[in-house]
């Protein structure tokens, strides 16, 4: 308890961090977006712009000198479109970078007619890598991908095979649309000349999809596998921190406590992306050590950071939620009975906030206990069992009585050739309109009876 | 028409069959029927009065109250082994009657009446053949809510049907389930209701019956009342009735939709709009009472989960006005529904857990005649198990399966040779 009231107090000018205006001292844009390279970064800084008012203008001008070294006439529009007046539309570059831009179109796809006619595989594969490449980069990512597909014919190393199954995937994760990635990844993971740095590319843009579908624990898993790379080498998919911060938060959301301690604490790989970013390795150890105050605390001090991450921000909370349940689960777990007042500093919350989470998970079924809100205490609960198996023993008998009743008299039914059949086969028995208007008509019974 | 009453006066068992031949003339000799039937004796030439009664009952310008009357000293008085010469003409008798009384206004004049009769196309035993009786029965049970009257025989576990001896349909069989669950579910045993509607959308169909469609709307909203939710099709649901039977019920299942997503609002839209079909259907009771369940459950729900409780608190979580909560509350505990006490001194409610605790002479008691039910349900499968495994039908799949099998076996041996 005391370790947390320093901290408190030492953190205490900062717990306002909700609040936008504090996030530019803490969050170095320039230092974050070096992270990244190709167009991954243009794209995290205009997601940047958008969201958070104090970095707009910095991340706006950023994200404009990255778009001038590509020759992407869309996004170039799209980024001015978007900064309503704090960037100027450039006339003379537009035409300009437009000319130039047809006439690389038009000698790529020269080469390529070139190389069709000389019936050279391997160029063909090249010139049509290279119209694909310029494609992306004009942002025209349906024919880049149609390209990247036609450089499957006219792969004959396996490693061409790998390259064209990284442009493919690259193309899905910038447009965050992994249709084609899980067949693209497995079809890579196959491939027999596989170096640590493909690997790593591979496992983490796996965690990147299953995060996008929600599927955190199979994403912490994958984050967790990808081999450390030293040099940065897919600085245009994601950067180590983030493999931190995604694999960190998912693992914590889902592992329990030894598989925690395992994979994530003691795991020799993982560790290296967790020095990177020291709070979330606290964190982690907080978590581990049953110190959920300051755990807590850590992650209300990274959320708004995290909300400006492209592929993390929607699962932010429900991330956050399931962590502080899970905390809450493991808080209560050895004891018969809690005061909630103590539990509530723990947790760095009001008794009423904690007695609603806490009856929420009652509900779900992931505690077992029962609160008592008049003293405020939070009791164990016990499982009677000899109850338990004497209320199953008793509906498991009921209801093969009830099964096997119907089924006897159905078949009953059967031997004696009784079934509802059509009125034209029978006219004389089962005559069932004449029935219906029967039982409508007599029984007025539920209708005004409640 | 001396001939028949000659003939229905004739001493001798063998030939009260020829009775029957008379059927039709009878029907056309309306106007001396109550003449004919003062010829005869109740006891001793029953099949006759039999016929002609039932000849009266086809006629509608009937007076309704003599008919009543005179069934009533018939159903008290008759011959039993005469009657059963001429089940479907009895049960047609039982009909007409059912219908009478429901005419004049006066169903429970008949319960007593016919519960006697039952035992006589169910061999005495009728808890547990049902004949088209029973179903009369219920029908009157219902239409003069003396439920408790019905509730010993559906209660019982009916399985066998005797269709030569008691004449019985598939609709007496439908309606019958039909009027049980009704009956189960105006005396609030949700469970067993749910069974016996889901045994009329089970039973064996190669076409859809309105008697299943109805069943099923009631089916729905029993288990919303009960569970709050509602189950899949049972496994033996026949296909025609899973493929079909929705389209004819859009309404309900809009409303058992939004009771598994909807908030309460949704479901109170859901059953406005719906609320001219359910009125129509005369359901419209239940689904108040289905949306009144949630409140329960929810409560309910806050027992597990809270051992003391304000009723502010109560009335917040449930989101029900407080003095609204005070009464649910209440009515729960008086109803056994859950364990607690109300503190009004400081307005606090205090949940006890469940005090069922399994002993003492009553589960004793429970529990000993479920065990007798199923050795005697277990006697009943393997009855069926042997007359199946005895009947032609089988034994010939059986030998025809063993013949294929047979010559496999010999095919390579001839090889070899």
């Amino acid at each position: 308890m005391e370790d947390m009231e320093v901290e408190k107090n030492s953190e205490g000018s900062s717990s306002s961090n909700n609040n936008n205006s504090s996030i530019s001292n803490e969050f170095d844009l320039e230092t974050y977006i070096n992270n990244y390279t190709g167009f991954t970064k243009i794209y995290r800084l205009i997601f940047i712009a958008e969201n958070c008012k104090p970095l707009e203008v910095e991340a706006y001008n950023m994200a404009l000198k990255e778009v001038q070294k590509t020759p992407n006439l869309e996004l170039y529009n799209n980024i001015i479109n978007k900064s309503h007046g704090i960037l100027e539309f450039d006339p003379s570059y537009i035409e300009n970078l437009s000319k130039k831009n047809s006439l690389q179109l038009d000698k790529l796809e020269q080469d390529l007619n070139t190389a069709k006619s000389n019936m050279v595989k391997d160029s063909i594969r090249f010139a049509q890598n290279d119209l694909g490449e310029f494609y992306y980069k004009l942002g025209d990512h349906q024919n880049a991908l149609k390209c990247f597909i036609r450089t499957r014919d006219y792969c004959t190393t396996s490693k061409h095979v790998l390259a064209m199954c990284f442009n493919i995937i690259k193309l899905g994760v910038d447009n965050q649309n992994y249709t084609h990635a899980p067949s693209y990844i497995a079809k890579a993971e196959q491939s027999p000349d596989l170096d640590s740095a493909s690997n790593a590319k591979l496992r983490s843009v796996n965690g990147l999809l299953n995060l996008d579908s929600s599927r955190f624990k199979l994403a912490a898993r994958k984050f967790i596998e990808t081999p450390f790379e030293q040099s940065n080498v897919f600085s245009d998919i994601i950067s180590p921190q983030d493999i931190a911060y995604y694999g960190g938060l998912c693992a914590l959301a889902t592992f329990d406590r030894n598989e925690l301690k395992k994979k994530v604490i003691d795991d020799p790989m993982f560790k290296n992306y967790l020095e990177l970013v020291p709070e979330l390795r606290e964190l982690i150890n907080d978590f581990y050590n049953t110190k959920y105050g300051s755990c807590l605390k850590y992650l209300d001090k990274m959320k708004p950071i995290l909300l400006l991450d492209i592929h993390l921000y929607k699962h932010v909370e429900s991330l956050y939620q399931k962590i502080r349940s899970k905390a809450l689960i493991q808080y209560f777990s050895p004891y018969q009975s809690v005061d909630m007042n103590i539990m509530a500093g723990a947790f760095n919350t009001t008794v009423i906030q904690l007695e609603r989470e806490i009856s929420k998970l009652i509900m779900d079924g992931d505690i077992q206990a029962r609160i008592d809100s008049h003293n405020k205490r939070l009791y164990a609960r016990k499982a009677d069992q000899r109850t338990t198996t004497f209320e199953k023993t008793v509906q498991v008998g009921s209801d093969f009585q009830n099964s096997s009743n119907s089924l006897l008299l159905r078949l009953e039914m059967l031997n004696n050739n009784i079934s509802t059949v059509s009125n034209r086969k029978d006219t004389d028995r089962s005559n069932w309109e004449h029935s219906l208007h029967h039982p409508h008509q007599m029984f007025n019974l539920f209708n005004n009876k409640f | 028409m001396d001939s028949f009453v000659l003939d229905a006066q004739n001493p001798n068992p063998k030939n009260l069959k020829n009775l029957l031949k008379y059927e039709e003339q009878l029907e056309r000799q309306l106007v001396s029927l109550d003449n004919i039937l003062g010829a005869l004796d109740v006891r001793n030439h029953s099949l006759g009065q039999l016929l002609v009664l039932k000849a009266k009952g086809a006629d509608q310008n009937k007076n309704r109250n003599t008919f009543i009357d005179q069934c009533n000293n018939f159903f008290r008085n008759c011959n039993f082994e005469q009657v059963r010469i001429a089940p479907a003409q009895f049960s047609s008798l039982s009909k007409f009657y059912t219908e009478a009384l429901f005419e004049v206004r006066q169903p429970i004049r008949g319960v007593a009446i016919l519960k006697e009769a039952l035992n006589i196309l169910s061999d005495n035993k009728p808890t547990s053949n049902l004949t088209p009786i029973h179903t009369d029965f219920l029908q009157l049970c219902i239409l003069s809510k003396c439920y408790h009257q019905a509730l010993p025989l559906i209660e019982s576990n009916i399985t066998h049907i005797n269709p030569e001896q008691s004449s019985i349909a598939i609709k007496d069989i439908l309606c019958y389930f039909y009027y049980s669950g009704i009956i189960f579910t105006a005396l609030k045993k949700y469970k067993k209701a749910i069974e016996a509607f889901k045994f009329v959308i089970t039973a064996p169909a190669s076409a859809l019956s309105a008697i299943a469609v109805e069943a099923y709307k009631k089916y729905l909203i029993v288990n919303l009342i009960q569970y709050g939710t509602t189950q899949h099709f049972p496994r033996c649901t026949p296909a025609v009735v899973q493929r079909n039977i929705k389209s004819h019920c859009k309404p309900y299942t809009e409303f058992v939709q939004s009771f598994s997503n909807g908030s309460l609002n949704d479901i109170i839209n859901k059953s406005s709009s719906g609320a001219e079909f359910f009125q129509k259907d005369n359901n419209w009771g239940l689904v108040k009472l289905s949306i009144k369940s949630i409140h329960r459950r929810n409560i309910k729900k806050l027992t597990q989960t809270f051992m003391t409780l304000s009723i502010s608190d109560i009335a917040e979580k449930v989101n029900i006005p407080k003095a609204k909560a005070e009464q649910f509350v209440l009515k729960m505990i008086e109803e056994g529904e859950i364990f607690a006490t109300i503190n009004q001194k400081d307005g606090m409610v205090t949940f006890d857990e469940c005090f069922e605790d399994f002993s003492g002479p009553a589960i004793l008691n429970d529990l000993d005649r479920n065990i007798n039910n199923i050795v005697s349900l277990e006697s009943k499968i393997k009855d069926m198990d042997e007359k199946i495994s005895l009947s032609n039908g089988y034994l010939k799949k059986l030998a025809s399966g063993k013949g294929t099998q047979l010559s496999q076996y010999e095919d390579p041996m001839e090889d070899i040779n």
